[in-house]
C-alpha cells in the first residue's frame, strides 16, 4: 500500500480573482478595523511569538541538479543512508541571504535517531543520530518543499543523505540526496515518497502497487549492496565558486563532486 | 502587484501580527457583507499557487551576466502565453529575482533554483502576489547558455502557476518544467502555454 504526496502534477485549475474594487474595499475595512481594534490584539499572543511554527505555511519549488533513474546510483552517490526515526525538531543555523533582499532564514533540522546504517560511501561509521535539514523558517513562516510535507517526530523511515565532501567527515549535518532520497513508512507499512516518484526516478522499479513497505527494503538492501560492491558508480556534479569572493561576477572555479 | 495597498511601503502591515488582525477583521467585513466566507484562516504565504493576474513586473537585482541574459528568456517564454511580463521595478513588482552563491548544503543541497511566494493574497484565494525567485550560482556557474535558459524558464514558470512535469507528462521531453534542468529543454511545451492560458 502506498501513499502519493505530491501535488497534482498539472497546473492550477482555472479560477477567477475578485474584482479589484471589492478587494481594495475589503482591505481597506481592514485596515481601519485593525486600527480600531488595538484591544483585541492580546487575542493572539502564542500565534504571533512563535518563529519556529511546528506547521509549514509556505511551500517552495526546487529545481534539482541530480536525476536518478536507478536505486543503486542514487545509493553509491549518498554519503551516508540511514535508518531510523525522527526524534526532535529544532531551529539550526540562521544565514542572512547577501542577494539583496535580506532575507533571514533558519535552516529546520530533524535529528534522527539511527536504527541501521545500509550504506556508508566514506566509512563516516554508524553515528548514533544524523541531523537532516528539511525546509526552513524565515520571518516566522515555515516553508516546506513543493510535494515533500515536513517529517515529524516519531516518523520513520530510510534517508538518503549527503554533506559537501571534505566536510562530510567531520558533519553531523546532512541534507537529503534529491527529493525522492526519503522514504517515510508509516502504520500498514504505507510507504510515502516525495514528488513524482511513481512516474519517474528511482523507485519505478519497486513493486509499489502489491509490495508494499517489504517490497521497498529489499530493493533498498540489494541497491546498497550493488553500491558497496562498486557496481554503480556515484554521479557527479559541477559546484563552483567565484574566482574573485568578492565579486559575484567574476569567472567561477567549478569542479565536479 | 494589483493593488495601492500592497506597496511595499506598506509591507509593514504584512508583519504576522497584523496579518492575523486583518485577516480577523476582514472575515468579519466578509461575513458582515453577507458574502462567501475568505479563507481568512490561512494566515501565511502559504501558496505558491497562480499569479493573480497577467501583468507580470520582473525586478532583476544585480544579476550575473548569466543569469540575467537567461532571465530575459524567461521572460520571453512567458510572453508566448497570456501572460504581459516586462521589466519594471518598484512597488508594483510581482517577481523579485535574485541570485546568489547560496551553497550546496541544508536545503540549497543539490538545488539549482527556487522560487516562493512572498506575498499571497491571503485574505482571499491564495493566489500570489509576489514571487521570489533565486538562482544558486553554486551549481549554475557552471551552466551554459541552455542549461541556464532552461533554470530561468522553469523558475518564471513556476511564477506563471505552472508546477512540475513528470516523464511519462512529457512524452516529448521539451518542457523546461520538468523537475531537473535539461539544456535540452529551455523552453515551455503547448502544454505548458495552455496550462498557463488556462489559469486565467
Ligand atoms: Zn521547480
Amino acid at each position: 500500500m502506498t501513499e502519493h504526496d505530491d501535488a497534482p502534477p498539472d497546473p492550477v485549475p482555472s479560477r477567477r480573482g475578485p474584482s479589484r474594487r471589492l478587494v481594495a474595499l475589503v482591505a481597506a475595512g481592514a485596515v481601519a478595523l485593525a486600527a480600531a481594534g488595538v484591544t483585541s490584539w492580546a487575542l493572539w499572543p502564542d500565534a504571533v511569538d512563535d518563529p519556529y511554527p511546528d506547521v509549514p505555511e509556505g511551500v517552495y519549488h526546487a529545481a534539482d541538479v541530480r536525476a536518478f533513474d536507478d536505486l543503486a546510483v542514487m545509493t553509491a552517490s549518498s554519503a551516508l543512508v540511514v535508518k531510523g526515526t525522527a526524534v526532535e525538531i529544532r531551529p539550526g543555523a540562521e544565514v542572512v541571504y547577501d542577494d539583496g533582499s535580506e532575507a533571514a532564514v533558519t535552516d529546520r533540522e530533524v535529528v534522527v535517531d539511527v536504527d541501521k546504517v545500509v550504506y556508508d560511501r566514506y566509512g563516516i561509521g554508524a553515528p548514533e543520530t544524523v541531523v537532516v535539514v528539511e525546509g526552513y523558517w524565515e520571518n516566522g513562516i515555515g516553508y516546506t518543499r513543493e510535494g515533500m510535507p515536513w517529517t515529524e517526530v516519531g516518523q520513520s523511515g530510510y534517508f538518503y543523505l549527503t554533506a559537501p565532501p571534505p566536510d562530510v567527515l567531520a558533519t553531523e549535518t546532512y541534507a537529503y540526496i534529491h527529493e525522492a532520497g526519503r522514504v517515510l513508512i508509516g502504520s500498514g507499512s504505507a510507504v510515502s515518497i516525495p514528488g513524482h516518484w511513481q512516474e519517474e526516478g528511482p523507485w519505478t522499479a519497486v513493486d509499489h502497487v502489491n509490495g508494499g513497505a517489504p517490497a521497498f527494503e529489499t530493493a533498498i538492501q540489494s541497491a546498497a549492496d550493488a553500491a558497496a560492491a562498486g557496481e554503480a558508480v556515484p554521479e557527479l556534479i559541477s559546484v563552483c565558486v567565484p574566482s574573485d569572493p568578492a565579486v559575484e561576477d567574476s569567472a567561477p572555479l567549478c569542479w565536479e563532486e | 502587484m494589483t493593488t495601492s495597498t500592497q506597496s511595499k511601503a506598506n509591507r509593514a502591515l504584512r508583519s504576522r501580527p497584523m496579518r492575523i488582525l486583518l485577516a480577523t477583521a476582514s472575515a468579519a467585513l466578509v461575513l458582515l457583507a453577507g458574502a462567501a466566507p475568505v479563507q481568512a484562516s490561512h494566515g501565511g504565504d502559504a501558496n505558491s499557487g497562480p499569479p493573480d493576474n497577467t501583468t507580470h513586473y520582473l525586478e532583476r537585482f544585480n544579476l550575473t551576466r548569466a543569469a540575467s541574459g537567461a532571465t530575459t528568456h524567461g521572460l520571453g517564454q512567458l510572453d508566448r502565453s497570456v501572460m504581459d511580463a516586462t521589466y519594471a521595478d518598484g512597488p508594483e513588482t510581482d517577481v523579485l529575482i535574485y541570485d546568489a552563491y547560496y551553497g550546496r548544503t541544508g536545503s540549497w543541497q543539490g538545488i539549482a533554483g527556487r522560487t516562493n511566494c512572498q506575498e499571497d493574497e491571503w485574505w482571499w484565494d491564495g493566489d500570489c502576489d509576489v514571487y521570489r525567485l533565486r538562482y544558486n550560482l553554486s551549481y549554475a556557474a557552471s551552466y551554459g547558455i541552455d542549461s541556464w535558459r532552461s533554470l530561468a524558464c522553469h523558475e518564471l514558470g513556476h511564477t506563471a502557476g505552472l508546477g512540475h512535469r513528470s516523464a511519462p507528462s512529457d512524452t516529448d521531453n521539451n518542457s523546461c518544467m520538468r523537475n531537473k534542468i535539461d539544456s535540452s529543454r529551455p523552453r515551455f511545451d503547448a502544454h505548458d502555454i495552455s496550462a498557463i492560458n488556462a489559469t486565467f
